[in-house]
């Protein structure tokens, strides 16, 4: 198997769960770190030089708003959802359900067929 | 004996690199080393908190070495990540050098064109040559930089940079960091260039010139004239510095050095030309009524190079006092930035 191919693809998958995985932990407001932390501690490890532009595409896309505020005598940039923003999660998480069911149907039925022709 | 460095030094080498390998407007480039210092602070406290102590330099600097090196975090900001003809390391290079190259081309292009329409030639003639070698140097210099940039990368002399580098031989933080109004370099580059034009229309003409009015009514002095090529190309390191300080690509002290040279030297050439008398003189369609009106514009000219002389040297001469306090009241110790 080629596994820089694999990797590829793998790679394409996870960044587009990532957006929606960052979107969704940023329904409560958090600072770079804390999001990087929250995401590794759900299982999706992320580059956190992926994540820090990442968020400030997301931002620009109006989707996030995000402000500096002092926390543990540091100054930190703190995230949330703006109202666009948990618009566009519901929509994407509407998206991803149809997709994972569709994924679903698709292998089950693919299991199923090859399970007959045994 | 070398000391061994901080953690804050380290972290401030660090942000600093980063800053400088971002070539974005100052204004982003404020925010994005914030960001990524409250990031790397965030980390540092995290890993002393799971140690139980401080941390020590050498676990900072393993720490910013893992982040990865400050080109590769600067690239991150400004396209999509992935494998590329000109890596990360080298981009910030490859990107000033073309674009510095073709503002090179199209300020000769345009002045050898203005002389020309100065010509017999149709200025329909001239305006399509002008269109096409334009249209052909965005095909050619982009190549040709770019090949050249993809054979120093094939070369994989990028790849030995980023692989070796180590964060406690990253260019320290400059004693003094001037953060110009993000307007001031562009307003300074528009006037550099209208100079520069103005300088071609009236001085760099080997022919015939002419300052005001249909074809010499006042004509440059022959001192004036003389000295046109030093006027144009202190025109042309003004537009150079100018852009070096909206982009900050050089170090804050070589954009001083070299400010500081051409203000001296611009000093240097105003006073001597104000020594060498009246600067304008009568060209051939020049009236015995105008002579007044030439004096006038004698006295003007001189005022206004006495003035420029003045403010020049007293912004000189705060720099130099800035520099003498500083060292004098920090004589070792390196700046942290906040």
């Amino acid at each position: 198997m080629d596994l820089s191919a694999f990797e590829h693809l793998r790679l394409e998958l996870r960044r587009g769960c990532l957006v929606l995985a960052v979107l969704a932990e940023l329904r409560s407001e958090r600072h770079g770190y804390a999001l990087v932390k929250a995401l590794r501690e759900g299982g999706l490890e992320i580059d956190e030089n992926t994540l820090y532009p990442l968020l400030r595409r997301l931002e620009t896309q109006k989707l996030l708003a995000s402000a500096w505020r002092v926390e543990d005598r540091r100054n930190k940039r703190f995230y949330r959802l703006s109202p666009e923003g948990r618009a566009v999660l519901a929509w994407l998480l509407e998206e991803w359900r149809t997709l994972n069911d569709a994924i679903e149907t698709v292998s089950e039925a693919q299991v199923t067929a090859r399970r007959r022709k045994v | 004996m070398k000391r061994e460095l901080t953690n804050q030094e380290l972290l401030d080498r660090y942000v600093h690199a980063v800053r400088m390998m971002l070539m974005l407007p100052p204004g982003k480039v404020d925010d994005i080393a914030a960001e990524v210092r409250s990031n790397l602070e965030s980390h540092i406290d995290d890993r002393a908190t799971a140690l139980g102590r401080e941390l020590r330099p050498d676990e900072v600097s393993a720490m910013l070495k893992q982040h990865g090196h400050p080109a590769k975090v600067a690239m991150q900001y400004r396209e999509q990540p992935g494998r590329s003809l000109i890596s990360p390391v080298l981009f910030p290079l490859y990107w000033f050098t073309l674009r510095a190259v073709l503002a090179v081309w199209v300020t000769i292009r345009v002045i050898v064109a203005v002389f020309t329409l100065q010509g017999s030639s149709p200025a329909g003639t001239i305006l399509l040559a002008f269109g096409r070698d334009l249209l052909l140097a965005a095909v050619i210099i982009p190549g040709g930089v770019t090949l050249l940039f993809a054979v120093w990368e094939y070369l994989e002399i990028t790849f030995r940079c980023s692989e070796r580098w180590r964060p406690e031989a990253l260019a320290p933080v400059p004693s003094h960091v001037p953060q110009p109004a993000k307007p001031r370099p562009m307003v300074q580059i528009i006037g550099g260039i209208v100079w520069l034009v103005f300088l071609a229309l009236t001085l760099l003409q080997s022919q015939f010139f002419w300052v005001w009015g249909a074809r010499g009514v006042f004509i440059p002095s022959d001192a004036l004239y003389a000295m046109r090529v030093p006027l144009w190309l202190l025109a042309f390191f003004w537009i150079a510095h100018s852009w070096l300080d909206y982009t900050r690509f050089a170090a804050a002290r070589w954009r001083k050095i070299l400010r500081t040279g051409i203000v001296t030297a611009a000093i240097a050439l105003a006073i001597f030309l104000v020594s060498t008398g009246d600067l304008l003189i009568a060209g051939p369609n020049w009236n015995a009524t105008q002579a007044r009106s030439l004096a006038t514009l004698n006295q003007m000219l001189a005022g206004v190079l006495v003035l420029g002389c003045i403010v020049a040297g007293l912004a000189l001469l705060r720099t130099f006092i800035r520099i003498v306090r500083r060292s004098s009241n920090h004589p070792r110790t390196p700046h942290l930035a906040s």
